[in-house]
């Protein structure tokens, strides 16, 4: 094949149809300038939830067993000082963020000090495109997405599963609370806390119709996440309520 | 494969290509197929494994998208104006080689897009190509058989294809697959060699000497042709119907089911079984019976598929109704190329009409998953295979009430 490509005659279409490919490719890469931006921006619900800031609606009281409630997104007070923290998501490179990557509340809040540039020790692993494996050991899937609150906490993760090359996949959202992270092996996947016919059977996660999660038992017994350890659990009645004080 | 070489029938007035290049044709219309297994729905699982956020992967798929959709029709007319057809799909394959080597070693945004961009347009220019190196090999009067020929290998190497990338995504690493993937150019390349030396020149793809004047009429007249146009609202109305049931029905059984990836890949492959089974023989019906029959053979299976889905969700049930499609997805295949060369062979734009038609078949495809994707979200997934049904039914309609028979007929030469 390679041997007629020199001929001649049919010069002219090939030519035409580089330029039609170059033209758009160009036009199409374009975007890739503006992509960056989006990945670094702390509000990663804003573009999932299509409803943003529902006012404080307390729900009921969960239930005891994992549940499925509807996402919110709880109106924070003003008095959090609206902090610079980077966000949670990162993705691979993990060039050098500030330090306060993962601990998004915690220490830096107060006051407008610079931010400064620090060693990032190992205490701290990518989310996104982790795997996610059962009590068991099973696979679950992968976190495809984590949803924030208006506090910069990160509450959901988006866990994708199932399928098969892609066709059949179910994204469910769970209580980031439900993750354990397993910060001294990078390659080990997160594990979930819930039985894998429960999160099979939790309905889909989809931004068109009203988003429900499945949320963590009123009063969790294993220790928390490492980073965000003072208030995922820390919400005694309702879920929907934890204000996170320091 | 036990296939034969079938002779064309003894009406086909030009026996053209030789059984090396026949069998080429079949090689490559297989690896073809396993290549593009590997750029399918799995490219979303991939970019998400590689840390890409969802917005990405959505605007990734979108230019993919797009881009295929802009070039259906003026890649047909690429196309039609190169002479060696065997070229255009010799490059075309070059193109997949580099998409898949740019997704699997250095999956950053600009290559990712460019990947996409890239594969939209080649498959464009593939597609059409592989038609017209048929029609040149066979004839007009044996293209029926000829296609049959291409859907059976064509179904063999996606299902092989959706099973070996399956197990590599599974057990090696979503990377590895478009590994594999690029190494299946090459034998799909190497298939081509026999068909190096098949020229235009006294096949049915030669265009009638043309008469002054009439370049831009005569491109209009073909596509404004009665059967083509009534054939592409046809075949919108079929991909309308088919193409979400699949995603519908293999959401729900995740949910359902306990394993359910294998289930998943038993509801693919089993239709391209029945595809590989079928085809020929539906190629010979259309050749002896007309393309009407086929037709409705093909287009009745879909409302049967939607009903059956809207009742039961059994996944015993779900893996035999999906053989259904294997005899839909057969006919389909067929039929496309077929018609369109029946209607645009020697008109000098048969890859053109080719192209105007996958641009129904696109519209109708990506209008349909966002259409039956909010009816399941909002009124029940039950509802949305209903409402496929009904479009499947409508389908059938056109085909039955307005759809002619275009086979040729030997005096029409």
């Amino acid at each position: 094949m390679t041997e007629s490509c020199h001929s001649g005659g049919s010069r002219r279409p090939i030519a035409v149809s580089l330029v039609f490919l170059c033209a758009l490719a160009a036009c199409h890469t374009a975007p890739v300038a503006d992509r960056t931006p989006p990945k670094a921006e702390p509000a990663v619900s804003a573009g999932e939830n299509p409803a943003p800031p529902p006012p404080l609606s307390p729900e009921e009281k969960p239930p005891e067993q994992a549940v499925e409630v509807p996402i919110e997104t709880p109106a924070v007070p003003p008095d959090l000082p609206p902090e610079a923290p980077p966000p949670k998501r990162r993705s691979k490179p993990r060039p050098e963020p500030p330090p306060s990557l993962a601990t998004t509340a915690a220490v830096p809040a107060p006051g407008p000090p610079d931010a400064e540039v620090k060693p990032l020790d190992n205490s701290v692993v990518t989310v996104l495109g982790k795997k996610v494996q059962g009590p068991k050991g099973e696979d679950m899937g992968r976190v495809v997405d984590v949803l924030a609150d208006a506090s910069g906490r990160v509450r959901i993760a988006v866990i994708e599963f199932g399928g098969f090359l892609g066709v059949g996949n179910r994204r469910i959202a769970v209580d980031w609370s439900l993750l354990r992270f397993n910060p001294d092996d990078q390659t080990r996947p997160l594990t979930l806390s819930v039985s894998r016919t429960k999160l099979q059977s939790a309905p889909e996660y989809k931004d068109s119709v009203q988003p429900q999660a499945l949320m963590a038992p009123q009063v969790p017994t294993a220790a928390p996440t490492p980073v965000a350890a003072p208030q995922t659990p820390a919400a005694p009645p309702t879920p929907n309520a934890p204000e996170g004080k320091k | 494969m036990a296939v034969r070489i079938e002779s064309p029938p003894p009406a086909n007035p030009q026996p053209a290509g030789s059984p090396a290049a026949a069998r080429g044709l079949d090689w490559f219309n297989l690896f073809v197929a396993n290549i593009q297994t590997g750029f399918g729905p799995f490219i979303a699982v991939y970019l998400a494994s590689q840390s890409w956020t969802q917005t990405s992967i959505g605007l990734a798929l979108s230019i993919g998208t797009v881009a295929a959709m802009a070039s259906q029709v003026p890649a047909g007319a690429v196309v039609d104006a190169m002479p060696n057809k065997t070229r255009v799909a010799a490059f075309s394959v070059l193109a997949f080689t580099a998409c898949a080597l740019m997704f699997a070693v250095y999956p950053i945004p600009l290559f990712v897009y460019l990947a996409e961009v890239l594969h939209g347009v080649s498959s464009c220019t593939l597609g059409p190509a592989t038609a017209a190196m048929s029609l040149i090999i066979a004839g007009r009067f044996g293209m029926g058989l000829r296609l049959g020929r291409n859907a059976r290998y064509a179904a063999i190497g996606n299902g092989v294809g959706a099973l070996l990338m399956g197990a590599c995504g599974q057990y090696v690493s979503e990377r590895a697959v478009f590994f594999l993937t690029a190494a299946f150019t090459l034998p799909a390349l190497v298939a081509l060699l026999p068909l190096r030396r098949v020229a235009i020149a006294s096949s049915d793809l030669q265009p009638p000497p043309r008469q002054p004047g009439q370049g831009r009429a005569q491109f209009l007249r073909v596509l404004a042709d009665r059967r083509l146009l009534i054939f592409c609202g046809c075949a919108m109305l079929f991909t309308f119907a088919n193409a979400p049931m699949l995603m519908l029905m293999s959401g729900t059984m995740t949910a359902k089911v306990g394993n359910p990836s294998l289930l998943i890949a038993a509801c693919i492959v089993l239709p391209q079984i029945i595809v590989a089974i079928a085809s020929p023989a539906m190629g010979r019906l259309a050749e002896r019976r007309g393309r009407r029959i086929v037709l409705m053979i093909g287009f009745c299976m879909l409302p049967l598929r939607g009903l059956l889905f809207a009742t039961s969700t059994n996944p015993t049930l779900v893996v035999a109704v999906q053989a259904l499609d294997g005899i839909g997805g057969a006919c389909f295949g067929i039929m496309v190329p077929l018609i369109v060369s029946d209607v645009a062979a020697r008109s000098g734009h048969f890859t053109l009409s080719l192209g105007f038609v996958g641009f129904a078949i696109g519209i109708g495809g990506t209008l349909s998953t966002s259409a039956a994707g909010w009816l399941a979200d909002h009124y029940g997934i039950r509802t949305a295979f209903f409402f496929l049904s009904a479009v499947g039914i409508a389908a059938v309609t056109l085909v039955l009430t307005a759809m002619p028979e275009t086979r040729p007929k030997i005096e029409d030469d």
